[in-house]
């Protein structure tokens, strides 16, 4: 709502008066109050005093307050002289009223109390009805007393009243001529003027102001200073805007000519389209970038768009003039030689003075080369890059998806392990190169014997994984599996080298087995290793049984790490006797583990997972000390020509510290270095004979000797055997146990003990059982031999006695 | 007042011109110079005149304590001094002196002013007198009446005592008059003893037979004509009278009488100042001044008497009156 000047200063004006009148009255009737109050306390005082003096001037006289009569007359004397008085009276020092004005029972004033004079002990008193004044007499309890002068509330209240009453409307007489001269003056001074400056402000034009002074000629003061000043300014304001205007045009046309040159010289692609979809605008990036000149496509539709994607451009088109803000995509776009390339375009809406759609402006960059490097990124992290199959990242996405599909379908989702049986073998025999080529042949043939919907990925090494979703049956998979297996095995040519291996295979299922991937890829790791277990190139579905040996794997891993702090192990010797003298020529240290709840674990069940965890390495050291420490013991008993021999495992051999171990163990022991004699496995020697090689002959420089142990079952050759210096071949059980009945077993342990003794080395036949074995171990010239037939594994006293009661000793 | 003013200033010039000659005022006393009721009346009058160059001379003519031979022979004394110094203006005042002196002088060209004069101006004959006028001493019988009254409520039977002086026969005549508008207090006793003996006679045995005593006279005499002080007498009734009595001379209530509305000598003395600078500077002729008459009367009390007769004074009347807390001959 739109007010008049004069409306707005009469309001103000009148709401003015009403606050300075509020607050006059305000302020003037505390003022009457405080004096209405002040006046009869005063009042009250002078009528106490003049009572104190009367009392005085009667004590002076020698007279005790108990002497004095009459007062009464002089109390309601007091009141009569006075008509704000409402009570005067004297009590004495007991605050019992001895005389009075009126009422002679009136009691002592109780209420709200204040000091009015401290010198004196002046007090007012503010009691229901009355204000009191009490001012004491002292004196000794003969003559002291107080005199009370009362006035009532009501009639201050009323006087109060009635003073504010008047001074209201004095304040409201005042205020309101105070107003009226004010509106007046306003009206003269201010209204008129500013109504006349008003019609000149509205009949000034651009060329003419001079009616705006002139219309308050009449008026000298401010608002004719005003008039002109604003006369003075509109003209300079005239002024700078025809300059301003000016200026404007020509940074326009030089913004015009700089944006020109920007667009033309920008490597950006850029063009405009009007709302039709013609081209207005085409730079020389855009020449350079798609082919065609300016002359070409100014007034046509954009060229670039790929065939089929003119629908998708158009909804594009819209949403940028229907957007207020730029618009930032990628796209795909044709060159005029037809390639096409992408691009990431910055599209504006161009827009008149009045917010019209002209159009719209792209701003174009040539990303395809980021592009591609985008795509091959994402296919690298999502593929292998041998294989060129999915990796595991992949496959895991591709799980998830046949996992809900056959969660919905009620079906079942396979996950199958793979692992090429003794691959390693051929990595280490034909070297990488023809591995990885085996490896690409074997992933080609894998996509052969799947579905296309199922995914194949590999996992790493020799290792494979397929998807199979939608089964209904476990069964349903065996076909597929059973295909693959056979088409794994097939020969592939690899430069010139014909080569074959099996594969292990372990599945698990979803949901029966698990729902997540990880969990599945576990039990079915679970699975492939015990296919591995049970002889290799089969298949085995992951049951529950194969959960709990993991379980129970697991308890001995972590048991395994405790049970060398608390010396749960022990030491197990096996006699090893001379198959030409029956005496004891040795023994075989063989580990146990006294578990605290298991009792004594065989080395079968707890050393491949101390190998697999490393522990075997901290353990074998272990093993060797004690070893060490048990010779010296029965060789300070008398036992002479006597060796003690001590497992290795690979992973002591890699460790790089066996040196050290046997050294010290020696050196702790005092067990001369030729009494010890170190076992390594056959297997071990295939792998790293360099350096091997070089580790025997370290430990053999230490004086110590070397047994290959389980000869027969690796794939040594005699020349390797011969390189390595070592001092006596084990052979294998599986040769031993049927030798009495097997020719075969009879040729091949006879072939070893030949070749051993040739290269001057001293053969030990292991798993000895029986007298004939026995026996035909000593006719074909085996040396030593060890077995249930001569002995068990002992603890260490039991071995002793054994050595000792036997009489095996070769000491004399 | 205007003219007053111009005349008075007037006055002093022809004073200063006339070679500064002092006003000359003769005062004339009935008794002497030290008693409080002349010192008082001479004060006053003195005291209106201030400003003035005026030079006194004083007579004592002492009528109480000298024999009449004595008195006689000042008031001779004091009719040569009126002649040969010819002062200007005789203030006399009490009646003996208006007896020996005053009415001596009427229509003579020496103007006479008085005061404390009791009985009335025809008794001199100062009503025919064009050179006399002066302050006539009122006493306030009845307003004394009152305030013992108010001392004392239930006061019906007065005896009032006087010595012999003729002066008494004017106070008595007015408070038989006065007693005509009272009408539950009764004169049952007039006595004026003519000793001091006979006094102590008649007021003890007016100790059974009144409610209380007027005692007026100044008995300055015993049965030997020995004189005997009025403060003597005064006390010998403090320490024999037991009942309540009253005056109307503030010596009298200082010397042991319970009470009176005194008529003020200071009151008396002052007023007849005011008549004297009328006559000397207003140059008004005395028969042109009317008499006046004292008429504000100061209450008194003795505290000491009250307590002796043990009453209790209401704190009104204290605070009113004049109190005199202790004997005269106590300080």
């Amino acid at each position: 709502m739109r007010h008049s000047l004069q409306y707005k200063i009469n309001l103000i004006s009148i709401l003015c008066g009403i606050v300075i009148a509020a607050g006059l009255i305000a302020a003037g009737a505390r003022v009457i109050s405080d004096q209405i109050t002040e006046n009869l306390i005063t009042h009250s005082r002078l009528a106490a005093e003049e009572l104190v003096g009367q009392i005085g001037k009667l004590q002076n006289l020698g007279l005790n307050f108990d002497d004095i009569i009459g007062l009464d007359e002089q109390c309601r004397a007091a009141v009569a002289k006075d008509e704000l008085l409402a009570f005067v009276g004297i009590f004495d020092s007991k605050k019992i009223l001895r005389f009075a004005s009126g009422n002679t029972n009136l009691i002592w004033p109780r209420g709200e109390t204040a000091i009015l004079d401290k010198e004196h002990d002046e007090i007012f008193v503010r009691t229901d009805q009355h204000l009191v004044v009490i001012h004491p007499i002292h004196g000794d309890d003969t003559n002291e007393a107080y005199v009370v002068v009362a006035t009532n509330r009501s009639l201050l209240y009323d006087k109060i009243l009635k003073a504010v009453l008047h001074f209201a409307i004095v304040a409201a007489i005042l205020v309101l001529i105070g107003l009226t001269i004010q509106f007046a003056f306003l009206r003269k001074m201010v209204i008129q003027p500013l109504k006349k400056l008003v019609e000149a402000v509205q009949a000034v034009n651009e060329k003419n102001f001079t009616g705006l002074t002139s219309s308050t000629n009449a008026d000298k003061g401010e608002i004719h200073e005003l008039a002109t000043t604003f006369a003075n300014l509109l003209r300079r304001l005239s002024d700078a805007q025809n300059e301003a205007a000016r200026q404007a045009n020509r940074a326009i046309n030089a913004e015009k000519e700089l944006n020109r040159t920007i667009v033309q010289s920008s490597p950006l692609a850029i063009y405009t389209r009007d709302v039709k979809g013609l081209i207005t605008a085409w730079n020389h990036a855009c020449e350079q970038m798609f082919g065609w000149s300016a002359a070409e496509v100014i007034g046509k539709t954009l060229p670039t768009i790929p065939e089929g994607e003119e629908e998708e451009s158009m909804r594009l088109r819209d949403r940028v003039l229907e957007s207020t803000e730029a618009v930032q995509i990628e796209v795909k776009r044709q060159k005029r030689d037809g390639t096409c390339i992408y691009l990431i375009t910055n599209l504006s809406a161009l827009r008149n003075e009045l917010g019209g759609l002209e159009g719209y402006l792209a701003i174009a960059a040539d990303i395809t080369a980021r592009k591609a490097a985008e795509q091959k990124i994402e296919f690298l992290a999502h593929h292998d890059v041998l294989t060129r199959l999915p990796n595991r990242r992949l496959v895991e996405e591709r799980f998830n998806l046949a996992a809900e599909h056959a969660r919905r379908q009620q079906a079942q989702v396979g996950i199958v392990f793979l692992d090429l049986d003794n691959f390693k073998a051929i990595n280490d025999s034909f070297g990488h190169s023809v591995g990885d080529s085996y490896l690409k042949e074997i992933a080609q043939r894998l996509g052969q014997c799947v579905r296309i919907s199922d995914t194949i990925s590999r996992q790493g090494g020799d290792e494979f994984l397929i998807v199979l979703g939608g089964l209904s049956r476990r069964e349903d998979i065996v076909p597929a599996l059973e295909k693959t297996m056979q088409l794994v095995q097939q020969p592939v040519t690899v430069d010139g080298n014909e080569l074959s291996v099996s594969m292990s295979v372990g599945i698990s299922f979803f949901p029966k087995d698990g729902e997540k991937f990880d969990e599945l890829l576990k039990k079915a790791d679970m699975a492939m290793y015990r296919a591995k277990e049970e002889g290799k190139n089969t298949y085995r579905f992951f049951d529950e049984e194969m959960n709990v040996q993991e379980i129970n794997q697991h308890s001995i891993r972590v048991g395994l790490k405790r049970a060398l702090e608390r010396k749960e192990f022990i030491l197990h010797y096996q006699p090893q006797m001379d198959l030409h003298t029956g005496a004891v020529v040795g023994v075989e240290a063989l580990i146990r583990w006294n578990h605290p709840e298991q009792g004594l674990v065989p080395p079968m069940k707890f050393i491949h997972i101390a190998e697999e965890s490393g522990m075997i390495v901290p353990i074998g050291a272990w093993a060797i000390h004690e070893a060490c420490r048990q010779a010296a013991k029965w060789i300070a008993t008398g036992f002479d020509n006597f060796s003690m021999a001590v497992n290795l495992s690979s992973t002591q051999l890699k460790s790089g510290d066996l040196e050290h171990t046997v050294t010290t163990a020696l050196e702790q022991s005092g067990l001369p270095a030729h009494h010890l004699e170190l076992e390594l496995t056959e297997s071990l020697l295939i792998h790293n004979v360099d350096k091997v090689q070089a580790m025997i002959k370290r430990l053999k420089n230490l004086g110590v000797s070397i047994a290959i142990d389980d000869f027969g079952t690796g794939y040594s050759s005699l020349s390797y055997i011969k390189r390595l210096d070592v001092d006596k071949l084990k052979i294998d059980r599986s040769f031993i146990k049927d030798l009495a009945r097997d020719q075969d077993d009879t040729a091949i342990v006879t072939a070893i003990i030949q070749m051993a003794h040739s290269l001057k080395l001293k053969t030990v036949a292991e798993g000895v059982e029986d007298a004939d074995i026995a026996a035909k171990l000593s006719q074909l010239q085996c040396d030593e031999a060890q077995g249930f037939y001569f002995a068990k594994p002992m603890p260490p006293e039991e071995c002793f006695n054994y050595m000792t009661e036997a009489g095996h000793t070769l000491s004399s | 007042m205007r003219t007053r003013l111009f005349l008075f200033i007037l006055f002093l010039l022809q004073a200063t011109i006339a070679g500064a000659a002092p006003t000359r005022i003769l005062h004339v006393m009935s008794y002497h110079a030290g008693w409080e009721w002349n010192k008082d009346q001479f004060d006053a009058f003195k005291k209106e005149l201030h400003g003035l160059d005026v030079e006194y001379k004083v007579v004592e003519l002492d009528g109480k304590r000298v024999s009449k031979e004595v008195l006689q022979q000042r008031a001779h004394d004091a009719h040569q001094l009126i002649t040969s110094w010819k002062p200007d203006l005789v203030y006399v005042n009490d009646d003996i002196a208006q007896e020996y002196i005053t009415r001596k002088f009427i229509n003579h060209a020496t103007p006479f002013v008085y005061s404390a004069v009791n009985k009335t101006p025809e008794d001199y004959g100062f009503d025919k007198a064009a050179n006399i006028t002066g302050v006539l001493e009122v006493e306030h019988f009845v307003p004394t009446l009152n305030l013992l009254k108010s001392i004392k409520p239930g006061i019906r039977k007065i005896a009032v005592i006087t010595d012999t002086d003729p002066t008494w026969q004017g106070v008595l005549q007015r408070i038989r008059r006065e007693l005509a508008h009272t009408h539950d207090v009764e004169v049952t006793e007039w006595i004026q003893p003519k000793t001091f003996d006979e006094y102590k006679s008649k007021v003890t045995k007016l100790q059974n037979e009144v409610d209380a005593l007027a005692i007026l006279g100044i008995f300055n005499f015993n049965a030997g004509k020995v004189y005997v002080d009025y403060e003597e007498v005064l006390r010998w009734t403090a320490n024999n009278s037991r009942i309540p009595d009253f005056s109307f001379w503030d010596t009298r209530i200082e010397r042991g009488t319970l009470c009176a509305v005194t008529v003020s000598g200071i009151e008396q003395g002052r007023e007849a100042g005011r008549i004297a600078k009328q006559i000397l500077v207003d140059k008004i002729p005395p028969n042109q001044i009317k008499s006046k008459a004292t008429i504000k009367g100061r209450p008194m009390v003795s505290l000491a008497r009250a307590k002796a007769l043990s009453i209790a004074i209401p704190s009104t009347v204290l605070l009113s009156a004049k109190v005199i807390p202790d004997y005269a001959w106590n300080k």
